[in-house]
């Protein structure tokens, strides 16, 4: 009996964080006009997506991935074009993926939330979805094909252009393509997890400005104090400003506030520091 | 090769593990291959770092390196350079590039001749349904290097491997192994190899036979059902003086399903340190305390009595997967989908994905427990899952209220 409510309360949790409808091939890929397509029979889950990117599942398994579909899209051109859809738990977490594998350096297009062409390649956020086009073939009609698949991907997937709420409590003027999510481990620390993340620059200082927030206050609250205990300071845990003398990663200053943890990373400017704690005080 | 069998050979490398704890750090010493130094920036009485030779490359490295893939704070990886670490691991593709671009950013001041650096380019895309699609031509993987050291600001790298080979095909792309051999000649790589995690005797052998390869980067941990004949492999491939480095030591890196019973990791990566044919393991830490908690590899392999007592237990474990081999349907009296169940099994006790068990068990038309009218199960796993009843704990998701669950 114990066991099946446990069963019952994992499901209850499992459904607020797990996506809404039941993701199926057949209805996951279109067909496209002038091509054929090809659904790929073998679902990837977390057990065995090492068999098709080797060691890169790591990092999809540490943003809880739940499954790769596949799919090959050839005309009679000889363009062949391959689709793979990785589905994650969460919207942050695709957006994690997303933007782990992302470089600022990247020919962005307006696709999805984001997305961006490259020679070969062109991959996209499109809400619980990262969706990974490539091609083979070279040219200009290989390039249009990729964007051609990936608008009917776009349509037939039917997600929103979400973006992470969250960013609108930053700083302005983050570097562009800077903003990033990490799941686990963030810093180095277990302790320490679901931080949004976003490069600055400022008169030639480049840091980092990051939050978690949490469900509700005691969470972050215990992270803070994981993170003082780890530093051997013994400051109370309150709402306000801390300075973290971290023996890896530097002098950390973070703001606690509710459910919210922000912090500044790697900026060693005393005025630039104290302008931007004074904006996440403000802000948060 | 059965349970059994797999069991008595973790035992009897067992009992070789411990002959090797009670002869002392000193001990492993005695290999041709092993060596000692100091620490970095440490003095005379911190305890030695233990070093191996790496096959005929020549290179003499730690016994414990990093295996960056995962790791996104170069912190992390100026830590594990500090106390001592010199050889890190990476790939073309990890992140997309971006965690080459990270080492590339934390090495571009520490002397080249400091650091042992090694990554990995695929012979092709994965074709339809997993199948290798030997697709890359040489200057294709030529140019990805060319990508990779760009990233990475360096003009050579110390291995460069042939990224996921898994079969003896694979292991002969001709196009993969001119373009190896091309950079290699060109001083973009001072030697070549391959990665592997399946069917890697096959893939060593078959390196050795190819007569060019230099280091090969092996999948190797004590849960392996075909270690045996993997060690034999290794050992052939070290008499030819090719270096070999273990990865995937820690075997998924957890004893339970609900992942609150972690595989002892020092005492899974000493396991493989055992075979003196392995020079070097890259673990992939992602936090400091795993760091330092591995950071005593460097200067201690043996193997102490409680840490073999923890794997055997650990090898006793039955894995959580099934590998839907097909082997156990004809068994079955009901003919049900047993593979997909033990999917839905994954599902929900590996992921906690309750919907995503429902509507697997849903799809494949499974009834509650179907098991229960049937008397002695004629079902024998090749895993040896105890089928009928993770069936039975399954299929009772189906009672739940379908509202609690989507």
């Amino acid at each position: 009996m114990k066991r099946i409510s446990v069963l019952i309360s994992a499901c209850l949790i499992s459904s607020a964080l797990s996506y809404s409808s039941v993701p199926d091939a057949t209805i996951l890929f279109p067909e496209v006009k002038g091509w054929e397509l090809t659904l790929n029979e073998r679902v990837y889950v977390p057990s065995d997506l090492w068999d098709l990117i080797d060691g890169a599942a790591d990092t999809y398994l540490s943003y809880s991935f739940i499954e790769l579909h596949l799919a090959d899209y050839d005309n009679d051109a000889g363009i062949s074009v391959r689709v793979e859809l990785y589905r994650h738990s969460t919207f942050n977490n695709t957006f994690g993926i997303y933007t782990s594998e992302r470089s600022p350096d990247y020919n962005f297009i307006d696709i999805g939330s984001q997305g961006y062409l490259e020679e070969g390649a062109l991959n996209f956020l499109c809400g619980y979805y990262y969706v990974k086009i490539t091609t083979g073939n070279q040219g200009d009609d290989a390039q249009k094909s990729l964007v051609e698949i990936a608008e009917n991907i776009q349509d037939q997937l039917k997600q929103e252009k979400n973006w992470p709420d969250i960013f609108q409590f930053f700083p302005p003027d983050p570097m562009p393509y800077s903003d990033h999510y990490i799941a686990e481990n963030f810093l180095g620390f277990e302790f320490l997890h679901s931080a949004f993340i976003a490069d600055y620059s400022r008169d030639e200082e480049d840091f980092q400005v990051f939050m978690i927030k949490t469900e509700n206050p005691e969470e972050v609250r215990e992270m803070l104090a994981k993170y003082l205990k780890f530093a051997k300071q013994d400051d109370q845990v309150s709402e306000g400003h801390f300075k973290i003398h971290d023996p890896y990663n530097g002098d950390i200053d973070v703001i606690l506030k509710g459910n919210t943890l922000a912090g500044i990373i790697n900026c060693d400017v005393e005025s630039t520091l104290q302008e931007y704690i004074g904006f996440l005080i403000d802000r948060l | 090769m059965s349970q059994r069998l797999n069991r008595r050979f973790f035992l009897k490398s067992s009992i070789l593990g411990a002959s090797a704890a009670l002869l002392s750090t000193k001990a492993v010493a005695f290999n041709d291959n092993v060596k000692t130094d100091k620490p970095n920036n440490k003095d005379d009485e911190q305890p030695k770092i233990i070093t191996r030779i790496l096959g005929k490359t020549g290179i003499e490295l730690p016994a414990l390196s990093m295996g960056v893939m995962r790791a996104d704070n170069p912190n992390l990886v100026k830590a594990a350079l500090k106390a001592g670490i010199k050889h890190f691991d990476t790939a073309h593709g990890y992140q997309r590039g971006n965690n080459e671009q990270m080492l590339g950013e934390v090495f571009k001041d520490v002397p080249r001749d400091s650091i042992v650096i090694s990554t990995k380019i695929p012979a092709g895309e994965r074709g339809r349904d997993g199948a290798p699609n030997i697709g890359y031509s040489k200057e294709a993987f030529l140019e990805k290097l060319d990508i990779s050291l760009g990233r990475l600001k360096m003009d050579h790298v110390d291995m460069l491997y042939s990224h996921g080979v898994s079969s003896r095909e694979e292991m002969f792309n001709e196009a993969v192994l001119d373009a190896m051999t091309t950079a290699k000649k060109a001083g973009k790589t001072r030697f070549i190899g391959l990665s592997t995690h399946s069917h890697e005797p096959e893939v060593i052998l078959a390196a050795i036979e190819t007569g060019v390869i230099d280091v090969i980067l092996t999948a190797i941990n004590f849960k392996q059902d075909h270690y045996p004949e993997l060690k034999e492999a290794i050992a052939g491939a070290a008499e030819k003086g090719i270096g070999i480095i273990g990865m995937k030591n820690l075997a998924g890196g957890y004893l339970d399903e609900e992942k609150q019973k972690p595989i002892n990791a020092k005492a899974a990566i000493k396991w493989v340190l055992q075979d003196p044919n392995i020079t070097t393991c890259i673990p992939g830490f992602v936090t400091f305390d795993q760091l330092q908690e591995d950071l005593e590899l460097l200067t201690d392999i043996t193997m102490k009595p409680e840490e073999l007592n923890s794997l055997e237990l650990a090898s006793a474990e039955i894995g959580l997967y099934c590998q839907g081999c097909g082997k156990c349907l004809p068994a079955c009296k009901k003919s049900l989908p047993i593979p997909e169940i033990m999917r839905a099994y994954m599902y929900a006790y590996g992921y906690a994905n309750m919907e995503q068990a429902y509507t697997t068990l849903v799809d494949n038309n499974v009834p509650v427990n179907p098991c229960s009218d049937c008397g002695m199960c004629t079902v024998q796993c090749s895993k040896n899952f105890h089928i009928s009843e993770k069936i039975s704990r399954i299929t009772r998701l189906k009672d739940v209220p379908q509202e609690f669950i989507s």
